[in-house]
């Protein structure tokens, strides 16, 4: 699966969660999901699970606590996917 | 010191069924705090243990600024429907709940909690020297955060500032002293919680 692919899918999916559609604009991979897009926290595991549905992978503890930036996240899927196939 | 709050809006809790359940409680909660959810069974627990989790997790930013996404590191040991212990990364926090049909309002903070008489709001009775609002607000949460404070504190408004730091951790300067200050805000529902904040000695304009 490409970068971009998955890096779509998923600001798809964060954007379901995010209240400030202007932060949401200028979203890119330095974008911190908590503090840029001020997403609340408790929404978070939310689109974990999201993530796991739409991308078929399993996100373990360890690897959820890296999904702090959209950089963060896609390498974090990346790794997922790769792992799975 | 340190002191958290998070405010959540129950219009907006996301209700989870099912497998989906089962797979946010194994993400969110560790086996202790589900065997305790099972126990309390009470309405909105998810909303109760959410701000619980999220007001520690405020309180223990504030001593280490290191970004945690990792819920169950943040473990509420016991909850009695009103006051909790939350075991965080840098020690066992206190923490207070009050909630109504709108919202539910965690604080935590880090003083022992004092003993309080059950069916009080201990919140209001600024038990540890918390003292905190709730309220609906419009279009400057800060701005509003700032005039209810200097109405609480008998202040003149310009007295009265939140600054933030490279962290975004608030903290609130009055008459030149600062205070820990927590703010927290979901969809039209805001809070902010304070501790041990004298009133303004100077007199009002």
């Amino acid at each position: 699966m490409e970068r971009e692919e998955v890096k779509n899918k998923l600001e798809e999916i964060i954007k379901q969660y995010v209240t400030d559609m202007e932060a949401f604009g200028n979203i890119s991979e330095t974008t911190d999901l908590l503090q840029d897009l001020k997403i609340n926290s408790a929404h978070l595991i939310d689109i974990v699970l999201d993530v796991e549905e739409a991308f078929d992978i399993e996100i373990d503890d360890e690897s959820v606590e890296k999904m702090i930036t959209v950089k963060d996240s896609v390498d974090t899927i990346l790794a997922c996917v790769k792992a799975t196939a | 010191m340190s002191l958290g709050n998070d405010v959540i809006s129950i219009a907006h809790l996301i209700e989870r069924t099912g497998d989906r359940k089962q797979r946010y409680y194994e993400k969110t909660y560790t086996e202790n705090e589900i065997r305790l959810i099972e126990t309390l069974n009470m309405k909105y627990v998810e909303g109760f243990f959410w701000a619980l989790k999220e007001s520690a997790y405020k309180a223990y930013f504030r001593i280490n600024p290191k970004q945690i996404v990792s819920p169950k590191k943040f473990e509420v040991l016991a909850f009695d429907g009103v006051k909790a212990t939350v075991k965080t990364p840098v020690g066992i926090m206190d923490s207070v709940v009050e909630a109504n049909e709108n919202y539910i309002h965690g604080v935590t903070f880090q003083s022992p909690l004092p003993p309080f008489q059950k069916g009080n709001s201990p919140l209001a009775k600024g038990v540890g020297g918390v003292e905190s609002i709730v309220f609906q607000f419009g279009k400057n949460f800060h701005q509003e955060v700032k005039t209810i404070i200097a109405k609480k504190l008998h202040c003149n408004i310009e007295e009265v500032e939140i600054i933030k730091d490279k962290n975004n951790v608030p903290t609130l300067k009055v008459e030149n002293q600062h205070y820990l200050l927590s703010l927290s805000h979901d969809y039209n529902w805001g809070a902010y919680a304070y501790q041990n904040v004298n009133k303004c000695t100077k007199k009002q304009a």
